[in-house]
């Protein structure tokens, strides 16, 4: 869906954002109401759907690897995620054939570089460590179902989701012959006359309160804005695409500054930007990721859990 | 700042729809789905639009309603493309200046053509017809603009000639379009509506909903020029606009007719509501079901 507007709505939707009163009654920080449904995908280790004002739609799916490396070429423990967006040509014509393959690797790119501390960010992530040599891997895919403006905020919510519906295998790992490991499933003994193989794996999940974000902030006019529909995203001088994590080591009663760590800074697309702005479009993204943290939270924490083997399109 | 996360919804519009009352009237025999049979007695009927005969019975090829005009059967399907009749007054996009046309699209099946020689220039002034005037007409709309205008002719193909030669049509300037289905635009005499609330409303026949401060016609001044062009829309006015559109956006999306009643009895509804809530799922639903409710009412009065 592309999106062509006279001169004439843009200077009325221009006018209205600088008066703090967007064309669907929103003010510039608010978000639209976003629904978010996990363990969508019967086929992954975990998933999740974000939707976005009921148009903009996101699937994030999560598959687990058992990954061998050569741990004396890797010293420093590589970070286990990597992250692929697609565009469905569905989502808009634009992204028909390979329309929308550049925009999907720099948006993989971005939550790559998001990400790249996450080992430090995920307080439990390390345990995806098994033994040297061994570790697991956990790809990240996210598919864009349908496309109404910003994207990123919406992958990232969805990626935020399935790493919290993720369930990752315990595993034994007992030293073999040759200085080689074996690593086999854990499963707890429950007694009774059911046999090994019957014995549900033990999982654990990753913490994720602290998993970075990537918010899109606008500049249309004088005003900043987050979360444009497809109408302002035609207005915008310039956006910037920044990843914020909650910073584990932060008090609570320690300023906003402190408490979130700006892990990206991207400009998408054309547009300059004075230094000021660029500061003034961070503080916007701190105050934002502070809501959005809280929001999920509460969400995360509500969902009722989904009947295993049903889809979300049913 | 609001930000809310909440889980998908427990009913969906539609779902809504069938609990109201507003959709009883129509007889569930007369829902038809393609291969279906239309009627029970095929030798008394002829068989019309979306029907086909298949071993001497009437069948129909499209999913809509049964509709009967003496002994012709027809099948309107309900969610359709917009199909023009002349006289409709529609809100077109500028999509191509080409040499003699503007090319319009009206979320018709093809686009609309608007001739240069259709158009009533600001201040009612004379067309030299020379290509000199040509190349300044072009400069008159350029791409991406709204206008408003009337349909003069369907053509064979279904392309519609669009006119704008009357001082209420022509450029639109400020405002905010709203797309709906265009089954969902109730057609009146009047299209034009200037509301009590200081802002005008143009509802497109073809599903485009134009919400302005003012009408076309009163924002040009004696002398064709368009003063207001560059005004600020003041606040208390923008507001109200906004809150209209979003009216407009709750009837598209529980899918309630739009027009000059239906549209007012939203916007005093809504009055108790912030215009943000009125997208959200749960206030939407239940404004949406007193809404039809109340319309319902109204037209068992009338008759």
């Amino acid at each position: 869906m592309e999106v062509h507007i006279s001169d004439d709505e843009k200077l009325f939707l221009i006018h209205g954002v600088e008066q703090d009163i967007r064309n669907d009654g929103r003010a510039c920080a608010d978000f639209r109401p976003m629904i978010l449904e996990r363990g969508v995908l019967s086929g992954t280790n975990g998933s999740c759907r974000v939707q976005l004002g009921q148009t903009t739609d996101v699937l994030a799916g999560i598959k687990l690897e058992l990954e061998a490396y050569d741990p004396i070429a890797e010293k420093q423990p590589k970070q286990p995620m990597s992250f692929h967006v697609d565009f469905s040509a569905n989502a808009s014509s634009q992204f028909a054939g390979k329309g929308g393959d550049q925009y999907g690797e720099e948006l993989s790119a971005a939550f790559q570089v998001a990400y790249s501390r996450s080992l430090d960010i995920i307080p439990n992530l390390s345990k995806t460590q098994l033994a040297a040599g061994y570790r697991w891997k956990i790809h990240v895919d996210i598919s864009v179902l349908q496309w109404a403006g910003s994207v990123p905020d919406a992958c990232s919510l969805a990626i935020i989701g399935a790493l919290s519906d993720l369930e990752i295998p315990e595993v034994d790992v007992t030293p073999d012959d040759g200085g080689k490991v074996s690593i086999v499933l854990k499963r707890p003994r429950i007694g009774g006359d059911v046999r090994d193989e019957e014995v549900p794996v033990a999982m654990w999940k990753l913490i994720v309160t602290s998993c970075p974000m990537l918010l899109t902030v606008s500049k249309i006019g004088t005003a900043n804005l987050v979360d444009c529909s497809p109408e302002e995203e035609c207005c915008i001088r310039s956006q910037l695409l920044i990843g914020v994590a909650k910073n584990l080591e932060s008090t609570p009663e320690s300023d906003d500054a402190n408490e979130y760590d700006i892990t990206c800074v991207k400009q998408h697309g054309g547009g300059l930007l004075e230094m000021e702005s660029i500061d003034d479009m961070t503080k916007l993204a701190t105050r934002t990721a502070k809501g959005l943290y809280e929001a999920i939270g509460n969400r995360l924490n509500t969902e009722e859990k989904r009947k295993p083997g049903h889809s979300f399109l049913l | 700042m609001s930000i809310e996360i909440s889980g998908p919804p427990l009913v969906s519009p539609w779902m809504m729809l069938t609990m109201s009352d507003a959709r009883n009237d129509i007889d569930k025999d007369k829902i038809v789905i393609p291969g279906q049979a239309v009627c029970d007695a095929p030798q008394q009927f002829m068989r019309g639009h979306g029907t086909y005969i298949r071993d001497g019975e009437i069948v129909s090829s499209l999913s809509g309603v049964v509709q009967q005009l003496n002994r012709l059967l027809m099948v309107k399907t309900i969610k359709q493309r917009y199909a023009g009749e002349v006289g409709d007054v529609v809100v077109a996009r500028v999509v191509e200046v080409q040499a003699k046309r503007w090319k319009c699209d009206v979320s018709s099946r093809l686009h609309a053509n608007l001739p240069l020689g259709s158009v009533l220039l600001p201040g009612g002034d004379f067309r030299r017809k020379d290509v000199e005037d040509e190349e300044k007409m072009s400069e008159f709309l350029k791409n991406g603009e709204l206008i408003c205008a009337e349909v003069q002719q369907v053509q064979h193909d279904g392309t519609l000639m669009l006119h704008t030669r009357n001082n209420k049509y022509g450029k639109l300037q400020q405002g905010i379009l709203i797309k709906v289905p265009p089954h969902l635009i109730k057609k009146s005499k009047k299209h034009f509506h200037t509301l009590p609330y200081g802002m005008a409303v143009i509802i497109g026949c073809n599903g485009n909903v134009w919400v302005t401060p003012a009408l076309p016609e009163t924002t040009v001044e004696e002398d064709g020029s368009h003063v207001h062009e560059f005004q600020i829309v003041p606040q208390d006015i923008r507001l109200v606009m906004i809150r209209v559109a979003a009216c407009v956006r709750l009837l598209r999306d529980y899918s309630i007719s739009i027009f000059l009643n239906s549209l007012t009895t939203c916007y005093e509804m809504s009055q108790p509501y912030d215009i943000k809530e009125l997208s959200e799922q749960e206030t939407s639903s239940r404004l949406a079901y007193l809404i039809t409710a109340r319309l319902l009412q109204e037209l068992q009065q009338q008759k």
